[in-house]
């Protein structure tokens, strides 16, 4: 072609142009007479004009090599630490999350969809997946876009996978039995959400010392499928932990995916199958030379049933996992759960042979002989420190210090003991200071009747006290003759500190704080830390100094930092004794305060397995589960404290309070010295004047300060007819601080009370995201009745439902149904 | 290393004065502050968006000639430049991937028209483009730039039609043309 042509060719593609259909095969016949090839080539023009348009390159394809990160580099504030692997969906890296200063997981999810609305949607599956919480399912922290890659930013695990777990063989029954229980509950929960796995499989089961963790859900419709409709069933590529694995070998795919149909609940039944199926085998269920050759035995052929007798009583399970049509199989993985448990159930109870009869102790304060300030501080401290250590012994529940107490100073009447306290044996002892010695005379005996099990004197120096604890614990057991787990024996023996010196700290703080007043708690603060200057590894003392720092936030208002050091000081205290009963227990409310109710019920319930006696961990319960809106759960949970210990302290009487049941919350509350609840108890009963005149006497004493005295202070002047006052005193909701959902739950009832509909939905919405779920208040507490008809109420009550059924999945996935059965 | 700003203006304007020299040194300076500034866009925000050639473009006259009191014929001749200079960025980019993907192993179809990557354009599509303007340029020098400018450089028709100094309206039927014109030209490459 010429230039002289090709400006022809413009002219008449020109003209042409701005006409249509007929004039427009007018002006190509009058432009183009004979040249037919000037026509075709303009026509050609023409219709190339009507076709999808051009993309303009980016300049990202500059950099053409699919995302990889190298150490030190960062994706927002994640900083990349090392390649952990590939799998089908992309790449996984370790990294450091720069803003909460932890270790995450970062996965590349190559999206293959080309159009925007796809992404979207696979950006929204992505947001929904960082709102799971369940304790078997990898948490997706959140996600992070470059316009090309998508980012989950996941729990870092450590452990091993299912499938390289297989490699060895089959597992032992139990074994399999655990990892399929929890697979199923992870399932359900999923399920419960509409989320579908797809790509169920071993190599997406991590086995971690927390249990097991599912991975990859949800989003496996997104990877490469060379078999099925895109967009719908799954299968991931190459399994980086099986070298020589053919791509997307179908092993675990349901006969509906097979045959590219679509993927729903039953498909990952279907996969739970295969994998119980293997796991008790060693063999898969479905296997083959080619994928043809799998394909067929999934669509057409039943696996041959298990043989030896310990494992064939679950082939009823695998059959009915392992059905053709969805339809056949069982409904949800929770049914699935209930027949895998029941299969198992025999064994259970030979598993459970360590049931046996319960010894309730109590440890009388000691009577010192000669009184001098220097001993006078181990009469309490002494049997408190070594109650502590005795309560890791699960066939022992001991009675707490409080209890004790009121037995305090007089020769022990093992008869009034027994009826007052409930208890089958005490321990009494008593004390006599003589020129740096120290002798402790004491006595084990059985209660009613008094009859003595073993006494002994120990002579120790001042500063070998604290082996006195020790001995004296290891010498209880001993003569109650009760059998010790390794892990028992071990927790009892890391309870002692490493100097006498942290220990007489140890002792004198948790004398003063028997008393919970500020001034006490300020000066055990001080002691305690004292404590841990001296010994850093002292467990025990952390624990307690992180309850004095919450009970101090909580009450004393003084410092935001109160909370984040408390918190701290557990993590301490677990890191350094991961099973310190004094820990777990008295870390439940500061878990509940922080937002984490949830993971406060699922870590008790957990506990409660092995550690069925302890009064205290049930009073955690209670707390936890009326949090997590598990009201039955919670007053179940309250039961079974009071069984193990009339004189057990829990919080049913909030409980109480959410179910509407005020007059109840009044007589449990009102043999104690609170603040608020039984003022706002006699509130909602109309009785204005005597919640007023409490809480009036109370401001004169000396009101609490913290989110605490914000509602009292709010609730007072509401009584008093001072809405202005009423809403001085709530805190702004901005507040960066956390703050404990329960009492902000409180204020936000003031709020609806004063019709101020607008802030306290947020209020209350600010509550539901911090772990409070307020049911079932949200439809039947009076003082909320403004704000149903309020048009924010529609979204809140659906964000409260939303995360019930969550955290129900996970309740219902921890045991809870089972640990709180009334019995 | 950045020139010092000014530099740039100084040879834009010589440019017009008909130094037939300034156009040689003009041209490595915002070749090398085009390339700069694409790497440095890959280190530190590649997460936040996908990069569009015309933000390099009018990041490096910012940077190397923005600095002077703000010279229209400066910025529509820096643009002008910077079209031919992004073109010959993005094709030896491409031509570079696609040799290395031609010794690698059997790639299929689809992943090689895609690249695996669904928002960039496959490294064939911008050499097939390239060679298309290369028989154009001799037809008609006017369209290639067009092309340089709205195709590798993401201008639109406002700035293109500042760049080269002819009407909006020129711009639009004459890009409509082009677009034409490179949809039978690839059609045919890629036929068998």
């Amino acid at each position: 072609m010429t230039p002289e042509r090709w400006s022809k060719v413009k002219e008449v593609f020109f003209a042409a142009r701005d006409a249509r259909g007929q004039s427009r095969a007018a002006i190509l016949d009058s432009a183009c007479g004979s040249d037919e090839a000037l026509r075709s080539e303009v026509e050609q023009l023409l219709a190339a004009e009507s076709e999808p348009s051009l993309r303009s390159p980016t300049a990202d394809s500059l950099f053409d090599t699919p995302v990889q990160l190298k150490p030190g580099e960062k994706v927002a504030h994640y900083r990349i630490e090392s390649l952990l692997g590939e799998g089908g969906m992309g790449v996984v890296y370790r990294a450091w999350d720069e803003q909460l200063e932890r270790p995450v997981a970062i996965k590349t999810v190559r999206s293959v969809s080309k159009d925007r609305e796809s992404r979207e949607r696979l950006w929204r599956e992505a947001r929904s997946l960082a709102k799971i919480s369940h304790p078997n399912v990898c948490q997706v922290f959140g996600a992070e876009d470059d316009g090309q890659t998508l980012f989950l930013i996941l729990e870092l695990l450590q452990g091993e996978t299912l499938a390289d777990c297989l490699k060895g063989g089959a597992l032992p029954v139990t074994g399999a039995i655990a990892i399929i229980s929890e697979i199923l509950g992870a399932l359900d929960a999923l399920h419960s959400l509409g989320i579908v796995h797809r790509d169920l499989k071993p190599s997406n089961v991590f086995l971690t010392s927390h249990g097991v963790k599912l991975l990859d859900f949800g989003l496996a419709r997104y990877t490469r499928n060379p078999f099925s409709a895109p967009g719908e069933t799954a299968l991931t590529a190459t399994d980086h932990t099986a070298p020589g694995t053919i791509l997307g070998t179908p092993y675990y795919m349901s006969p509906e995916q097979a045959v590219g149909g679509l993927a729903g609940p039953g498909s990952d039944i279907f996969a739970a199958g295969c994998i119980l199926y293997e796991m008790l085998s060693g063999e898969r269920a479905f296997s083959g030379d080619s994928v043809v050759d799998i394909l067929y035995q999934v669509i057409h052929v039943q696996p041959q049933p298990l043989e030896p007798a310990e494992i064939s009583i679950f082939n009823e399970v695998i059959r009915r996992a392992l059905m053709k049509r969805p339809e056949d199989r069982y409904k949800s993985a929770a049914d699935m759960l209930r027949e895998v448990s029941k299969a198992a159930a025999p064994k259970n109870v030979c598993d459970r042979s360590t049931d046996g009869p319960v010894t309730r102790l109590i440890v009388l304060p000691f009577r010192i002989l000669r009184k001098d300030e220097e001993t006078e501080f181990l009469a309490y401290s002494l049997p408190d420190a070594i109650s502590c250590s005795l309560s890791g012994v699960d066939k022992l529940t001991v009675r707490s210090t409080l209890a004790a107490l009121r037995f305090e100073g007089q020769a022990p009447d093992p008869k009034r003991i027994a009826a007052e306290a409930d208890v089958d044996a005490i321990l009494a002892g008593t004390l006599l200071r003589a020129a740096g010695q120290l002798r402790l005379s004491w006595q084990l005996m059985e209660a009613p009747s008094g009859t003595l099990i073993s006494s002994d004197v120990l002579d120790v120096s001042i500063n070998d006290l604290f082996q006195v604890q020790d001995g004296l614990a290891q010498q209880i057991v001993t003569s109650l003759m009760l059998p010790l787990t390794a892990r028992e024996r071990r927790v009892l023996r890391h309870d002692v500190p490493g100097s006498a010196k942290a220990y007489e700290y140890y002792l004198r703080a948790n004398q003063i704080a028997v008393h919970r007043t500020l001034e006490n708690m300020r000066l055990a603060r001080d002691l305690y830390l004292q404590c841990v200057a001296e010994d850093a590894n002292y467990a025990p003392a952390w624990a307690r100094l992180g309850r004095v720092h919450r009970f101090l936030e909580k009450f004393g208002g003084e410092s935001d930092e109160n909370i984040r050091l408390a918190d701290e000081e557990f993590r301490t205290a677990f890191r350094l004794n991961p099973d310190l009963t004094l820990a777990h227990n008295l870390y439940t409310p500061i878990e509940c305060d922080q937002g984490s109710a949830a993971q406060a019920m699922v870590r008790l319930l957990k506990r409660a397995r092995y550690r069925r006696h302890d009064p205290e961990l049930f009073a955690g319960l209670v707390q936890a589960c009326r949090y997590c809106g598990e009201l039955q759960a919670s007053l179940a949970a309250h039961n079974r404290a009071r069984r193990l210990d009339p004189n057990v302290v829990t919080s049913a009487e909030h409980t109480y309070f959410l179910l509407g049941e005020y007059p109840k919350t009044l007589a449990f509350y009102d043999n104690k010295a609170g603040y608020y609840l039984d003022a706002a108890a006699l509130a909602a009963l109309g009785r204005n004047e005597e919640a007023l005149e409490r809480l009036r006497h109370r401001k004169a004493e000396g009101a609490p300060t913290g989110i605490v005295g914000a509602a009292v202070e709010s609730l007072r002047c509401y009584l008093e007819g001072d809405i202005e006052g009423c809403l001085m005193a709530v805190p702004a909701l901005e507040s960066p601080d956390r703050v404990d959902p329960e009492s902000l739950f409180y204020i936000a009832r003031h709020l609806a009370r004063i019709n101020l509909g607008e802030r306290a939905i947020a209020t209350l919405g600010k509550v539901i995201d911090s772990g409070f779920l307020c049911a079932p208040s949200l439809g039947n507490d009076p003082w909320l009745a403004s704000l149903r008809s309020d048009p924010g109420f529609g979204g809140l009550s659906e964000k409260a439902e939303q995360r019930r059924i969550e955290v129900h999945a996970a309740f219902l996935q921890a045991g809870g149904e089972d640990v709180l059965r009334e019995s | 290393m950045a020139e010092p700003p000014g530099e740039v203006s100084v040879l834009l304007a010589e440019m017009r004065s008909g130094r037939k020299d300034a156009f040689a040194r003009a041209l490595p300076l915002i070749y090398n502050e085009l390339r700069r500034l694409a790497a440095r866009y890959m280190r530190d925000e590649r997460r936040a968006h996908t990069l569009q050639p015309t933000a390099l473009v009018h990041e490096a006259y910012l940077r190397l000639a923005g600095q002077d009191r703000a010279d229209w014929r400066n910025r529509a001749q820096f643009i002008a430049i910077a079209g031919q200079l992004m073109r010959r960025i993005l094709v030896d980019h491409a031509r570079k991937h696609y040799a290395a993907k031609r010794v690698g192993s059997l790639v299929t179809l689809k992943e090689g028209l895609n690249d695996g990557r669904p928002e960039s354009v496959a490294s064939e599509e911008i050499l097939a483009v390239d060679q298309a303007l290369e028989s154009l340029s001799r037809l008609d020098p006017r369209q290639v730039r067009i092309i340089e400018l709205r195709y590798f450089c993401g201008l639109s028709t406002e700035e293109t039609a500042e760049a080269i100094g002819i009407s909006e309206r020129s711009v639009a039927r004459e890009w409509a043309l082009a677009k034409a014109w490179l949809r039978t030209q690839l059609a045919e490459r890629t036929r068998p």
